[in-house]
């Protein structure tokens, strides 16, 4: 920073040099010195250090401009003291213009000290929303933000980062991560409900396995639909192995929790509503069954309580028989039908008859099951036999399939590569080479150790040696497809592509946890908390590694921003939230720091719908209607109407006022001027607007309405009231520092406080006692510009209703009059009052923008492009985009200062 | 040979039990011969924050020493009198440049000496809380506890409002409000997943490489996140070490933030109480309320209508100074409670408050013209017998509130020549031996 500060010493050596220089602080010291020097601040304000130059530049600029607007207005010194002549003021007034204009421009174009940001609150959650796809308010539990700089949570500056934060980014990573299943086929998918664990392969597997048997289910019901249905019920249960285990469910006292064990205690597993429907079935009162069951199911109720295995198998295999005869007598049977790694489909008693039947292959990975309801069809090998029509049929996996219409075959098929993408059949391999050798409880996906191999005998060991090749060979590629995917997703949660070491880092966290057993799922998972705990995650600033970092050009102490931090910034700027995969392609081919990309695009951003991100933080923590949902203020007795709802669709109104403010280009002055506002029913039946209906925010023009812009917004004007009463204290100073950017001082010691309620013990009402206030000369200085303001908003009751008298009938008085001998009465007065103010309005406007897009509070360089922005808007109609665009454009916003490890 | 202790868990049943339980003797590791070894008890420290100052003609006492008479606002503390110190007449500067409220609190317990202006014209250097958690909170799960009973989440003050515990320079503490919040970081599950060791390693890793561009202020705020990491990894293997030692936490769950005043500040007590006993922590910071919050605010039993504290102490009629002395005597009573509370709680052959320091006060005197000097403290515990107890000291002249956290920060065994502008330990508060 030298460059700058060279030239303020310069500046302050030509200034102590020249002898009327001295005037100023003369005059200073002798008119303000009393209350403004170095030992009593009043108002927090050193006048004579300030003139003295004996105070940073940023803090002398800030004084010098409280300074200049108070004794420009006559305000200072007040009435009460030694008069400041005529002639001394304006040359005062003139050295000050002069000195901060010098300041401001020695500084011209700094981007100023942008301290690296951490996300806040909302801009986690947009990040999540955007990178998922999900709304899943993602980080509530954070603690909440403060406000800086220019009164914005995003100032990296003023936020803390604490061991609490961090608990709390963990825990929001685990919920996000419970919506996600990734697999190496299909990627990361996010679903709005949270997701079961399926933290080892074979939960991962079966977890498919149930949605393709779901697939085949919902399959069946179009088939048959308007067949014979009661059959279809009752026959598609119809197997030896269901009455056998419906008769063990029922000695385990039907106990729901053990319908999964009982269904994994055969060789292929059963379906345990399955087991339940058909004990159901048989054990309720047999007259609602078809008739040719009804003896099936008295004879399986009366099979004795004590069978023993064997027996029972036995029993069951004769009933289920007798069964399948009814039932190919009737109509036909039903059958279990598999399919194999080739995608075949296997008659499933044929499969038993395999020599390498291997049941927990089958069930988990080899094979599909699939249960194929018997229909009217032929039989998959034999056409129609045209002579028998009455001849049972029965419709294969494969005919249910071809006959499913495409769309739901496409899924059929996603979710079939989806098994054989995580059925690591090497894997389940290794698994069973070591089961048979010695190791009972060997755990899928884990290697023998040396130690274990070394138990093994020499043929043993070369026997593996294939089977560990192919294992490996198989975890290689796994992980280099979690490798990709995981590239891709976190160049878009860091907002910058991954340097390799980052990348292996990522990747070393899914081969540790692959190592011990974990699924895909669960493996990349764990890659995935470091990407959501990272700090190229939590930092809003986008933290590049040095690999990146460009050749810096010699002694220049401001660097332009690199394509993927000017993303950032111009995401987080416009939307509050992480930048769209069409900014980070044209970060990645770097145009966009030519200009017109960059035009263009900021053009694309503010008429896209994230823009109410910016609607919320930017507009919403200015005026204040962010976070007004949760707002208490009101007292609940007094107001039983300002109802949760109603605070929710207040804060609403503001939002959706102030994106319709960006998105359609509308003029800065209509935040006070607009004679539209945003509203539902609930809200609108508050304000007395007719006709809007729903529960959805609708524009609404409010011409002949005391509402429209910001100052009849019920956020405001509750969130400026006391509990019991209105405060035209409040809303005055609301109007002052807020919408005029003045700055006010704290209000001094020894004030006499207003009552609580409407009026006090003396029955003088607040606007009485405001009056008897301002009588004091002492409290004049500020309440003479504070209170008319507010004033002319007493018809606004303190929940923002409209209201024509006070709560004991008499009417109120919405009169002020003003220091320049003008009166003001009601709301339209004060928006005319505003309206002619529009410059002041303006460069408000220009200067809260300004804070928020760079995070900092404003530096005295920054007040030459404040100007320039004025000028512009106001010869374009003021609007809102040009603004923004401006600020986009300027070397502030597209450089930063270089820290001293890039010089 | 040194046996097994019982789980402390085993005997503990619900807050108002588990509070008055002895500590059992089988607790303390026993000696092969069969003596007991003698317990190592951790000194606690808890500093209470109320803002605003405390109106002076009802809160300081007559005579010193050990006949000092009970003042209205210091009746509730009538049956714990001998264990409650009332210290009068501390001082503290203000440093011209900021809000005189906001630095009342954030730089009650700061070791910057007022002229240290290191935060944006604040002294807010290492508070005194975060120096004794250096000292004793190494080995417990949270080095130290912050909490806050201001539950507004209006975003109208800074944090320098907020907290009155400093970890440095602009690196302020978070203060958590929820009480429920509160009891699920001290109780609830350790974050569980044993892979979160090795994703926080990858994380540090990936911090340390980008420190490389950043420079000053950057780096710094980086490293309040390198921080973090490394304190939630140690937090992650104690919490995992106690959590082995309970099958249930130590009290019900609460629901949130009560509704009534009195409730509020209460289960913030008790969770530091129990916080204390179970030796989760052993410092704590309770911000009652922070300066200046001009959002009127509910005394329940107090009065029936919501009162703004700090404009009340500007407020001259004579209804407003009896409506301060009763907020006043509002939060002494609460402070009393907690007193109470560790005083019933036996330690070995003493009480949870022999072990403790308990503090109360407020960064101003006069609030309504916002006096630093003449502070009032409340001391309430012996820190393991090294403070006197029961007794009022009024300090004449200029004695720096400084010196107190000197003298307390000496009970922990840390030894600093100064801290703030004091130099010199309160030697009248310590015991001879």
């Amino acid at each position: 920073m030298m460059r700058f500060l060279l030239t303020i010493a310069a500046i302050a050596c030509i200034a102590t040099n020249d002898l009327t220089a001295n005037e100023p602080l003369e005059i200073v010291v002798r008119y303000c010195g009393d209350c403004h020097g170095p030992d009593y601040q009043e108002a927090e304000l050193d006048a004579v250090s300030a003139v003295r130059g004996a105070l940073p530049s940023h803090v002398e600029f800030a004084s010098l401009e409280l300074m200049k607007s108070a004794i420009a207005i006559q305000r200072m010194p007040p009435s009460e003291s030694e008069t400041l002549p005529p002639d001394q003021r304006a040359r005062l007034l003139a050295w000050m213009d002069e000195r901060m204009r010098a300041i401001a421009e020695s500084q011209a174009d700094d981007p100023g000290p942008v301290v690296i940001a951490r996300l806040t609150k909302a801009e986690y959650a947009n990040a999540v929303r955007d990178l998922t796809g999900l709304r899943l308010d993602a980080g509530r539990q954070l603690p909440e933000d403060g406000g800086a700089g220019e009164g914005f949570a995003n100032v990296g500056e003023a936020q803390s980062l604490t061991l609490e934060h961090l608990e709390k980014y963990l825990q929001a990573s685990r919920e996000i991560q419970s919506h996600l299943r990734v697999s190496p086929a299909s990627g990361m998918q996010w679903s709005s409900s949270p997701l079961r664990s399926v933290a080892k392969p074979q939960e991962a597997r079966q977890e498919v396995l149930d949605r393709i048997t779901h697939w085949y289910g919902n399959q069946e019901v179009h088939l048959v639909e308007g067949r014979d249905r009661a059959l279809r019920d009752h026959y598609g249960l119809s197997h030896g192995l269901y009455l056998e285990a419906a008769y063990r469910w029922q000695k385990l006292g039907r106990d729901p929790e053990a319908l999964p064990r009982l269904a994994n205690d055969y060789a292929v597993p059963l379906i345990p509503a399955s087991i339940a429907k058909w004990h159901f079935t048989f054990a309720s009162d047999t007259a609602d069954l078809p008739e040719e069951l009804q003896a099936v199911a008295k004879e399986w109720r009366s099979w004795p309580a004590d069978l023993s295995d064997e027996e029972l198998r036995s029993r069951a295999k004769k009933l289920d028989k007798s069964c399948d005869q009814l039932a190919s007598a009737k109509k036909g049977g039903a059958k279990q039908f598999f399919r194999d790694r080739n995608r075949r489909v296997v008659d499933g008693n044929d499969l038993h008859k395999k020599t390498h039947f291997n049941a927990e292959r089958i069930a988990l990975s080899d094979f599909t099951r699939v249960d194929v309801r018997y229909l009217n069809g032929p039989w998959p090998d034999q056409p129609e036999p045209e002579d028998k029509p009455d001849r049972p049929y029965f419709l294969t996996a494969a005919m249910v399939r071809e006959a499913a219409p495409p769309e739901d075959r496409a899924e059929l098929e996603t979710l079939l590569d989806e098994l054989v993408a995580i059925a690591q059949p090497a894997a389940q391999d290794v698994a069973s080479f070591r089961r048979t050798h010695g190791h009972a409880d060997s755990v899928e996906g884990v290697l023998p150790t040396s130690d274990e191999l070394k138990l093994w005998d020499e043929a043993t060991r070369q026997a593996f040696e294939p089977i560990r090749t192919a294992a490996e060979a198989e975890n290689a590629k796994l992980a280099q497809i979690a490798r990709q995917q995981m590239a891709a997703f976190a160049r878009r949660a860091w907002r910058r592509p991954l340097v390799d070491r980052e990348l292996d880092r990522l990747v070393a966290l899914f081969t540790d946890a692959r190592q011990t057993g974990a699924s895909y799922d669960a493996a990349f998972k764990a890659a995935l908390h470091a990407v959501f705990v990272s700090p190229a995650f939590l930092y809003r600033t986008v933290l590049m590694p040095e690999d990146f970092a460009k050749q810096a050009e010699e002694g220049s102490e401001t660097r332009p921003l690199d394509s993927y931090e000017l993303a950032s910034r111009l995401s987080f700027f416009l939307w509050a939230s992480i930048p769209d995969d069409e900014l980070l392609a044209l970060a990645e081919t770097d145009q966009l720091r030519e200009l017109e990309v960059l035009l263009a695009q900021t053009r694309r951003m503010i008429r896209d719908e994230r823009v109410r991100g910016m609607a919320r933080e930017f507009g919403g923590q200015w005026l204040g209607f962010a976070g007004f949902k949760d707002f208490t203020g009101p007292d609940t007795e007094r107001f039983p109407e300002f109802t949760p709802s109603l605070a929710e669709a207040m804060e609403q109104e503001g939002i959706a006022f102030f994106e319709d403010l960006v998105r359609n280009d509308r003029p800065v002055t209509a935040l006070v001027t607009a004679n539209w506002t945003f509203a539902n029913a609930e809200l609108a039946n508050h304000y007395g607007l007719p006709g809007i209906t729903g529960t959805d925010m609708q524009r609404v023009m409010t011409d002949g309405t005391p509402r429209g812009g910001v100052l009849g917004m019920g956020a405001v004007l509750a969130r400026s009231s006391e509990p019991l009463r209105t405060s035209p204290v409040h809303r005055g100073v609301w109007v002052l520092e807020q919408i005029l950017g003045e700055h006010l001082p704290p209000p001094p010691a020894n004030v006499q406080p207003l009552s609580d309620d409407e009026v006090n013990p003396a029955g003088e009402s607040i606007v009485e006692q405001l009056a008897k206030h301002r009588a004091q000369a002492h409290c004049a200085v500020c309440h003479d510009r504070i209170d008319p303001l507010g004033l002319t908003l007493e018809n606004f009751d303190p929940v923002g209703r409209w209201r024509e008298s006070d709560r004991f009938g008499e009417p109120i008085e919405a009169h002020a009059a003003l220091k320049s001998g003008q009166t003001l009465t009601g709301t339209a007065d004060l928006r005319d009052h505003l309206a002619q103010q529009d410059d002041v309005i303006v460069r408000q406007f220009c200067r809260k923008m300004l804070g928020y897009a760079l995070g900092r509070g404003l530096q005295p360089g920054d007040s030459l492009l404040i100007q320039s922005m004025q000028k512009r808007l106001k010869e374009e109609d003021q609007r809102v985009s040009l603004a923004v665009e401006m600020i986009v454009m300027s070397p502030q916003f597209r450089e930063r200062r270089r820290t001293h490890a890039e010089r | 040979m040194v046996q097994k202790p019982i789980p402390r868990r085993t005997v503990l049943r619900g807050l108002g039990a588990a509070l008055g339980l002895p500590l059992l003797e089988a607790m303390f590791p026993r000696t092969s011969l069969g003596g007991l070894a003698e317990p190592v008890v951790p000194t606690r420290y808890a500093f209470v924050y109320t803002p605003n100052g405390y109106w002076q003609p009802t809160f300081v006492p007559q005579g010193v020493g050990k006949d000092w008479e009970l003042t209205p606002t210091l009746e509730p503390l009538a049956d714990v009198r001998q264990h409650v110190s009332v210290l009068t007449g501390l001082d503290r500067q203000f440093t011209p440049g900021t809000g005189v409220h906001a630095q009342a609190g954030a730089c009650w317990l700061t070791s910057s000496p007022p002229d240290e202006t290191l935060d944006g014209g604040f002294p807010t250097n290492i508070t005194a809380d975060q120096i004794l958690a250096r000292q004793i909170g190494r080995d417990t799960v949270l080095p130290s506890l912050e909490l806050s009973c201001n539950d507004h989440t209006d975003q109208k003050e800074t944090r320098y409002f907020e907290s009155v515990s400093w970890y440095g320079p602009g690196y302020a503490a978070t203060t958590e409000k929820n009480p429920r919040t509160v009891f699920r970081r001290l109780f609830g599950e350790p974050n569980g997943d044993p892979a979160v060791s090795s994703v926080l390693d990858a994380v540090l890793e990936d911090a340390s490489d980008l420190r490389g561009r950043l420079g000053g202020v950057d780096r710094v705020k980086l490293d309040e996140f390198l921080e973090s990491v490394r304190s939630t990894e140690k937090r992650i293997q104690r919490a995992e070490d106690l959590a082995r030692r309970w099958k249930e936490p130590p009290m019900a769950e609460p629901a949130g933030i009560p509704r009534e005043r009195g409730d509020y500040l209460r289960v913030m007590g008790q969770l530091i109480a129990m916080a204390f006993q179970l030796d989760v922590t052993r410092v704590a910071t309770l911000v009652v309320d922070p300066e200046r919050w001009d959002s009127p605010r509910m005394y329940h039993g107090v009065f029936d209508k919501p009162q703004n504290h700090h404009v009340l102490t500007h407020t001259k009629e004579e209804g407003a100074r009896d409506k301060l002395a009763l907020i006043d005597r509002f939060h002494v009573a609460q402070y009393a409670e907690l007193v109470r509370l560790l005083a019933s709680s036996q330690e070995g052959s003493q009480s949870l408050l022999d072990h403790s320091a308990v503090v109360m006060g407020s960064g101003m005197s006069d609030g309504n013209r916002h006096n630093y000097g003449d502070l009032n403290v409340l001391l309430a515990g012996s820190a393991g017998g090294k403070l006197k107890s029961g007794e009022h000291h009024h300090f004449d002249g200029d004695v720096p509130l400084g010196s107190l956290w000197l003298t307390l920060l000496k009970t922990a065994g840390v030894e600093r020549q100064s801290f703030a502008d004091s130099h010199g330990n309160l030697s009248s508060l310590m015991t001879s031996s």
